[in-house]
């Protein structure tokens, strides 16, 4: 089972999903982000160590350029009646295993 | 009503994931704006061949649910033409590294744009041997370091879009990796195109190229990248002053009246055997 | 039926790169990748008037290294495929012919063969790609080559060749040379009857099953074409049953066998031969391609001057009929290895004849044929040593 966080904005029709097992902490998301609510935190069990989290999904502006720009396929930013017209999850196979 | 989401992971072998690619390498940017172009295009991925040659770009293909082939270094091409030959309704797409491309693989490469087989290759020019540990390439830049230039580049650059321009490509374009809605929009128009078509892709491998040139993490490379391009269209609004140094971004050429080769071997085929009947 | 009967079989006057190309498209082949060198050239010739009529590909690609990396890509997409070449042209084509190996693609190498290293003698015979044809490419791997020696044989080797290449699914090498390749021969062009027309085993199960490499069924795993909805992955590194890259070291060693098994157990039913007055034989001639032509003429002479010679003119070189090698070098007193090069299918009698025996070459590599009596010489030295 893929390490999956969803981030839903109550005011807006925006959610934001995280693919923690693909998220490598690079912070190209963080560094598009013109609201500024993505941020690094510590993941000590993840890839790099270091894993991005939204901070207040309700400033999103829908851009999508934190989706665009990560290399690694790890966020999603959708509306909400489109999250179940797409795959969710990546790795069904841990770090180790690869 | 809008476009669905492009569902990445539906083109993807998404149990492969995550990818082998370092933290912030260019290639998965890339990699998601093919993947979305191919979206735009609706294509069948039964009907699509993923081809590559050897380097850390080339092994793009493992994680793509298609028709895969990761082949030998730099050489991508031609089998790439052999299957596009056998079975020309079908797609074929290259990915391929700046050495895989221009270095080893330049003779494929000219001659794939000579003969303007619609066939679409997307070249990721990182200005470096990636996967062998950041030898120089042909499109260093010079005075560039890399670990077979540790007195700097003397050699000079190839311009990848002249190349392709100056050998008979039919469409080349130019984007750059802090922009991936631009990099699918070429992309999509090569796949588009009826022809030979390149896409040259600036993207950062801070690990080979960027650690020997002050540029060790994803973002300070990219923002190299960023100060270093200018759209073709804002281009035209600059002095020659403002453009020097410039790499110019867009859509560089495209020719519709060349003849696409596969068409002209069905034309001779058609002829040949009609003569025959006779 | 009476008409047919009275008809009588047709005469063709066909050089044996024509008599390669049409034994080609007879073996079904439909896509040909080639790059002009002598003395191969006309074998291209040839596909590029024929492949449009029966409506499959050829191309004059780039290079060589294109030419082979071409008919990779065809035959994967479903397509059978060849390519022809000479001497420098076949060294370019050893790391594709390595891919093919590796990824297991079914194609076949012609290469007629020309005189020296480099560009050396490009209009004059030799015999001197033997050894490259075995080894020429990297890595471990097993070699299926035939050296046919009279036009009708080269036809039907042709046939073989595809056939091999569709079963075992690997590069299959066809080895002629400047003289076969050059000089034209009346043949009747081999009916279908006599010959059969072998296509890959298609994978069969739906195509979530599918492993491309699923050795569950035997040395050689069927073969799914791209577009057909398999959407597989096929790549020249090492690789497991799914086609990914594996570097597991058991897992690498035993395909690595498994590959050169899949022909090595098969060596016996492979090796075709001829054997000419082998039976009371002393100093037996190994021989292939158009040196066995010279060598059985010395055979008739050597025995009109009571000497009991024969010849065992190898068809299938690769791999070595070993054992048939072994049984003559029990019976007979010496051996013959004539060869236009300085010394190559010899290394291989040498290694396989387990008795202390003189093994004496005949060799020339200034581009010529050796002649009948320049075999029958050494095999008169031979007789009086002996
Ligand atoms: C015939 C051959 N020569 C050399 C190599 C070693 N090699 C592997 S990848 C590579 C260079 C890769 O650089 P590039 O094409 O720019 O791709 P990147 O890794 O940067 O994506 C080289 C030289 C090889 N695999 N095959
Ligand atoms: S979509 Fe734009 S605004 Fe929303 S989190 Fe991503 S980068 Fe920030
Ligand atoms: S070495 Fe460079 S090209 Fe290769 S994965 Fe790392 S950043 Fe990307």
């Amino acid at each position: 089972m893929s390490d999956i966080v969803r981030y839903e904005a109550k005011e807006k029709d925006i959610v934001i999903i995280i693919d923690r097992d693909l998220c490598k902490g690079c912070d190209i998301c963080v560094k598009v982000c013109k609201p500024e609510i993505l941020r690094l935190v510590d993941a000590p069990d993840k890839w790099e160590g270091a894993i991005v989290e939204i901070t207040n999904p309700d400033e999103c502006t829908f851009c999508r350029l934190c989706e665009l720009q990560c290399p690694d396929f790890a966020i999603r930013v959708l509306r909400k009646e489109d999250e179940d017209k797409i795959t969710i999850g990546g790795a069904q196979k841990t770090a180790a295993e690869q | 009503m809008a476009k669905a989401p492009v569902d990445y992971l539906y083109y993807m072998r998404a149990e492969k994931l995550p990818h082998m690619w370092c933290p912030g390498c260019g290639v998965g940017v890339l990699v998601k704006a093919i993947i979305a172009a191919i979206d735009d295009m609706g294509w069948d991925k039964n009907d699509i061949a993923f081809v590559s040659g050897i380097g850390c770009t080339s092994r793009a293909p493992g994680y793509m649910d298609m028709n895969t082939l990761h082949t030998t270094h730099g050489r991508a091409l031609t089998f790439a033409t052999g299957i596009k030959m056998a079975q020309p309704t079908k797609h074929v797409i290259v990915i391929s590294g700046d050495g895989d491309a221009t270095a080893i693989g330049g003779n494929h490469f000219i001659h794939a744009c000579r003969r303007n087989i619609d066939i679409t290759l997307i070249v990721n020019n990182n200005n470096i041997y990636g996967m062998t540990g950041g030898q120089f390439s042909p499109t260093t830049p010079y005075g560039a370091r890399a670990a077979t230039t540790p007195y700097g580049n003397i050699d000079p650059a190839f311009d990848l879009v002249e190349l392709a321009k100056g050998a008979g490509a039919t469409y080349v374009a130019r984007g750059s990796v802090d922009n991936g809605r631009m990099l699918q929009k070429f992309v999509r128009g090569g796949l588009n195109h009826h022809g030979f078509s390149v896409i040259e892709a600036l993207t950062n491998c801070h690990t080979q190229f960027g650690r020997r040139n002050k540029m060790a993490d994803p973002i300070k490379m990219i923002e190299w990248i960023s100060s270093r391009v200018v759209s073709n269209t804002k281009a035209k609004k600059m002095t020659p002053e403002e453009l020097k140094g410039k790499i110019l971004t867009g859509v560089m050429h495209t020719d519709t009246e060349r003849p696409e080769y596969c068409d002209e071997y069905a034309h001779l085929v058609e002829w040949v055997q009609s003569k025959k009947a006779k | 039926m009476p008409s047919e009967q009275s008809e009588k079989p047709k005469i063709v006057f066909w050089q044996g790169n024509e008599v390669v190309a049409q034994a080609a498209v007879a073996a079904g082949c439909r896509f040909f990748g080639g790059y002009p060198i002598t003395p191969s050239s006309e074998v291209a010739s040839v596909m590029s008037e024929m492949m449009p009529q029966v409506g499959g590909t050829f191309m004059q690609m780039e290079d060589e290294i294109a030419a082979m990396g071409a008919i990779i890509g065809a035959s994967l997409a479903g397509v059978k495929s060849c390519t022809a070449t000479s001497g420098p042209g076949f060294s370019l084509k050893m790391e594709h012919i390595g891919y093919a190996c590796m990824a297991e693609v079914p194609c076949v190498v012609v290469n007629v063969m020309r005189g020296g290293p480099s560009t050396g003698l490009p209009t004059a015979l030799g015999q001197s790609d033997v050894m490259q044809a075995r080894w020429g490419t990297h890595g471990d791997h097993a070699t299926i080559a035939l050296a046919p020696a009279y036009h009708r044989e080269i036809y039907l080797s042709t046939i073989k060749c595809f056939n091999y290449a569709e079963k075992y699914r690997l590069p299959v090498m066809l080895l002629i040379d400047e003289v076969l390749g050059h000089m034209s021969e009346g043949m009747t062009i081999p009916d279908p009857s006599e010959y059969e027309i072998v296509d890959r085993v298609k994978a069969t199960v739906p195509p979530e099953e599918y492993l491309p490499y699923d050795t569950a069924y035997g040395d050689v795993p069927p073969m799914a074409s791209y577009f057909e909805g398999y959407r597989f992955h096929v790549t020249g590194l090492n690789h497991g049953a799914n086609g990914f890259p594996t570097t597991n070291p058991e897992y690498c060693n035993s395909e690595e066998i498994r590959m050169v098994r899949k022909v090595m157990k098969d060596a016996d039913k492979l090796a075709e031969f001829e054997e000419y007055h082998l039976n009371d034989a002393e100093i037996v001639i190994f021989a292939y391609g158009s040196t066995a032509r010279s060598a059985k003429m010395a055979v008739d002479k050597a025995r009109k001057e009571g000497i009991r010679a024969g010849l065992f003119r190898a068809l299938t070189i690769w791999p070595f009929p070993e054992k048939q090698v072994y049984e003559l070098s029990q019976r007979a007193k010496a051996f013959v290895v004539p060869e236009v090069n300085l010394g190559q299918m010899i290394l291989e009698v040498e290694r396989v004849a387990k008795r202390e025996m003189p093994i004496v070459g005949v060799n020339k590599a200034g581009g010529v044929p050796i002649s009948p009596f320049e075999i029958l010489d050494k095999i008169k030295e031979v007789n009086k040593n002996g």
